[in-house]
């Protein structure tokens, strides 16, 4: 043993002379071959949370996979930075130098731009976006974004360069529809391989797109590593190179941020705030988002889908429990003074026009009275509400992954038992509550939704049998209204439309609308960057750059590969 | 393979009682009911616990661990890249906590109830009391940014010369390996001491001094006789030590065992979990089984009986 132990003791040594190593992380030396004045070159690298499951655009959820698919996959064309989703106004050319509406508005022909290439230098054509929308909507792939392409019926190939989309109706967002929600993929590698195992192939791991980085290296539960395609038409990018680093610890994120390991991290918390500001190294970035928060209401009975629920079935108690909430303290308090009060299903910049809202005040008073009025009056053993011997007492559910939608179930048990209301804050990890929203066994919860540009979302959250319509709210006049705003081609009209979807949400309150919070995201001051957008920060990622004057080591590694 | 077996079992109805399953994902995007349905058929989710765990093991006999949808990989993929990272850091972990901690009892056990003995008793204990989290914490509050935070390696590890990256990925092995090793340490020099200081009253200690030996021969004569407990020991400590590894490998973002198992439990990935257990435990198993081979080459009564 004695011997055994000895034969270890070098290695103990050498760990012991490690610590005093130097904090550099790269000792290369550059090959960008850019003089030093350029601002091309430089590394950055990004911490998430988590590490994704593929990069096979159709199958890819969640923004942590997003932005990494986004930049190496091209769309047709890009949205503007409003997030303007009818019509094709603002929309910028990407893979498309152009497109022509058909005279019925019932198709669009798309021109290819003739010097796109595969980063394995195959040139893009109209096939591949004939190939694309195939998969996106093969029952076999499963696609994430497949329900929203039912209003495509078909693309054709013209000719090799011009691929047309043919649409069932016209929509305000058919041009939305054919760009928005699809990467264009290669089917020169993908169309021998049957659609069910494209998720689990070897390109959904090692992909090849168009975007101005190319993919490197994918070390599991560690790193993606993409580098500047120096023969992309549109210019290389102006970084060299972009980790992806996967740290599921907050405190071992932030520890590597401040340590300078990392570069860019979006999912900083408000009490870390103030650290970043302090930091040499760091500053803040807005970062604009389409987040919002609310506690929902199950609308129907526990186990029986057709009763009403026995406390929230009735919208005046919903309305009573809205005035009982002093949501803009609530979301002071949670998000400080990165928070505002939603002021409905939706967070202000897809809400047309937010100043027409009419909102429930706050009003405690008010609040007891409508429901003494209803019937529910305090009990003389403790005060809390009762009607016909059922006692005003329910489960608020929040899951543990989220600090702000615990805090809110305890601000929010406090409000409600000043009138009398007992909410009994239920924490619980994220797959076991949402095993028991999607089975309809709750009570409320606090919930928050990302939605996408376009408010695509509202139909799937709002309306009757949507398909993360949990608190199964059904109101006829509410789908019709969202049908009418949704297919209005006109903008003033459309603008009037939804901000009536919007009312209605408030005055109906299947949902308590609690707050919408701006999260900035942490960067060195190195980077100098395009302006983040809500719908994914990599957007003008390939413009990002680094200070010359800033350069760390690793900025000067240049293209090369691993040694 | 009865353990093993038995382990499997357990967990898998476990993580089947706990409420939610790999679908019930919220966060995830909308997926129409449809969908989900035929997602819970295409998994077996909608079958009754017994045929799901009948159907697993059917095909875990035949090596194949099944396939996780939330990964989107073969399990047995997953499991051949998380098992050389923990392989690494617990061998190691597991050899200098023995190391040291045989080295360290002896000492204490040879001066038994002296003031060096006793404060280092004091330490030992305040050290095995202390959850290895804890003190993960506080290593990464004494030695960052002089070390690294976390991972196996540098981001950009890949681009330096060879003998800068071997130091690179020393440096990030030590946070780790100190959180494990330091309580491992705590363990074994607990029961090293416990044993020296047994053997070192036995009779053919007298013996041997009356005889003339000096006291290093005498003592190291001891120790290898008071090792055969701190075997058994060992084998015993290795559940403990992957329990640790799980929760060290999560807060030094250490891509083994442990943080597999973590993510499976967090979202409900049974097959992962499954697979996961089926390692650990098997590895419980022949890490019991070494120390026994071990305590047999080390005392010859052992093999005799």
């Amino acid at each position: 043993m004695l011997r055994a132990i000895s034969r270890f003791a070098p290695i103990a040594l050498l760990l012991a002379v490690c610590t005093s190593c130097g904090g550099t992380d790269t000792g290369g030396d550059s090959d960008t071959g850019t003089g030093a004045g350029s601002d091309i070159g430089g590394t950055l690298i990004e911490v998430q949370p988590a590490e994704p499951s593929t990069l096979f655009p159709p199958k890819v959820s969640g923004n942590d996979a997003g932005v990494i698919v986004g930049a190496l996959f091209d769309r047709l064309a890009n949205i503007g930075p409003a997030l303007q989703t009818t019509g094709d106004q603002e929309f910028t050319p990407a893979l498309a130098t152009g497109w022509s509406w058909g005279q019925d508005s019932l198709s669009i022909a798309f021109t290819l731009d003739p010097k796109m290439r595969w980063h394995d230098g195959a040139p893009v054509r109209a096939k591949d976006v004939q190939f694309t929308f195939a998969t996106y909507t093969a029952p076999e792939v499963e696609a994430v974004d497949a329900s929203v392409l039912g209003n495509i019926d078909s693309v054709s190939v013209r000719d090799s360069l011009t691929p047309v989309f043919w649409f069932k109706r016209r929509l305000p967002y058919q041009f939305f529809d054919a760009t928005y929600h699809m990467y264009i993929l290669p089917s020169h590698l993908l169309d021998t391989i049957a659609p069910g195992a494209l998720k689990a192939s070897a390109f959904a791991r090692a992909p090849i797109g168009t975007g101005r980085f190319r993919f490197v290296s994918w070390t599991p539960k560690q790193r993606i590593e993409i580098i500047a395609d120096t023969l992309n038409a549109r210019g290389r990018a102006k970084l060299d190179r972009v980790y992806y680093t996967f740290t599921s610890d907050y405190a071992t994120a932030t520890v590597k941020l401040f340590a300078d390991e990392a570069d860019f991290y979006e999912g900083i918390r408000p009490v870390n705030i103030p650290q970043v500001q302090a930091s040499s190294a760091l500053r803040l970035e807005p970062m604009p988002t389409l987040r919002y928060e609310y506690m929902a209401y199950n609308l129907r009975q526990k186990g029986d889908s057709a009763a009403p629920h026995p406390l929230f079935g009735d919208v005046n108690v919903r309305r009573a429990l809205a005035m009982a909430v002093d949501r803009a303290s609530l979301a002071r308090n949670v998000h400080d003074t990165l928070g505002a009060v939603a002021l409905s299903a939706g967070p202000r910049t897809l809400i047309p026009d937010s100043a027409a809202l009419k909102q429930i005040p706050y009003d405690p008073t008010a609040a007891r009275k409508l429901l003494d009025s209803l019937g529910w009056v305090p009990s003389a053993k403790d005060g809390i509400r009762e009607r016909n011997g059922v006692r005003f007492s329910f489960e608020l559910m929040a899951p543990s992954s989220s600090q702000s939608r615990v805090r809110f179930t305890e601000l929010l048990q406090q409000q409600f038992l000043a009138i009398g209301v007992e909410a009994r804050p239920v924490v619980l990890e994220g797959p076991a509550m949402g095993g028991r929203v999607m089975a309809g066994d709750f009570d409320t919860f606090v919930n928050a939704w990302n939605m996408k540009p376009g408010r695509l979302g509202m139909a799937q959250t709002w309306r009757t049998r949507g398909v993360q319509n949990y608190g199964r709210y059904a109101s006829p006049e509410f789908d019709r209204m969202l049908d009418s705003a949704m297919t209005s081609l006109r903008s003033d009209l459309s603008a009037q439309r939804w901000t009536a979807v919007f009312q209605r949400l408030i005055d109906d309150q299947p949902g308590l609308w609690l707050a919408e919070a701006s999260a900035p995201a942490a960067i060195h001051r190195r980077i100098r960057n395009a302006p983040l957008s809500a719908d994914g920060w990599q957007r003008g990622l390939a413009d990002w750059s680094v200070d010359p004057a800033q350069r760390l080591d690793r900025d000067k590694i240049g293209l090369r590969s691993a040694r | 393979m009865l353990v093993v077996a038995a382990a499997v079992t357990l967990s898998f109805v476990l993580i089947h009682a706990a409420p939610g399953d790999p679908l019930s994902n919220m966060g995830a995007e909308p997926m129409s009911p449809e969908l989900v349905a035929r997602l819970r058929q295409a998994y077996r989710l909608d079958e009754p616990v017994l045929v799901q765990y009948g159907q697993w093991l059917a095909l875990a006999l035949q090596g194949d661990f099944g396939y996780s949808p939330l990964a989107m990989r073969p399990v047995s993929a997953l499991l051949a890249d998380a098992l050389p990272a923990t392989l690494q850091l617990m061998g190691m972990a597991l050899l200098s906590s023995i190391g040291l901690g045989v080295l360290l009892g002896g000492w204490q056990g040879a001066r038994a109830d002296s003031p060096g003995d006793r404060s280092l008793s004091l330490l030992s204990l305040v050290m095995y009391s202390v959850p290895e989290f804890c003190l993960g914490i506080v290593l990464l509050m004494l030695f960052v940014p002089a070390l690294p935070p976390g991972g196996m390696t540098s981001d950009t590890a890949d681009m330096l010369p060879l003998m800068q990256r071997i130091v690179d990925r020393l440096r990030h092995f030590i946070l780790p390996w100190l959180s494990l090793t330091i309580v491992g340490t705590a363990v074994f020099a607990r029961f090293q001491r416990a044993a020296m200081r047994d053997t070192m009253r036995e009779p053919f200690v007298r013996t041997a001094r009356a005889k003339g030996l000096d006291e290093r021969q005498v003592r190291r004569q001891a120790l290898r006789t008071s090792l055969l407990p701190v075997i058994t020991i060992a084998g015993l400590t290795f559940p403990a030590l992957l329990g640790g590894a799980v929760v060290v490998e999560k807060l030094f973002n250490w891509p083994g065992m442990g943080q597999l198992l973590w993510d499976a439990i967090s979202r409900r990935d049974h097959w992962v979990l499954a697979g996961a257990v089926v390692v650990g435990s098997t590895m419980t198993v022949l890490g019991n089984l070494l120390a026994d081979v071990t305590r047999a080459a080390v005392d010859p009564r052992v093999e005799r009986s």
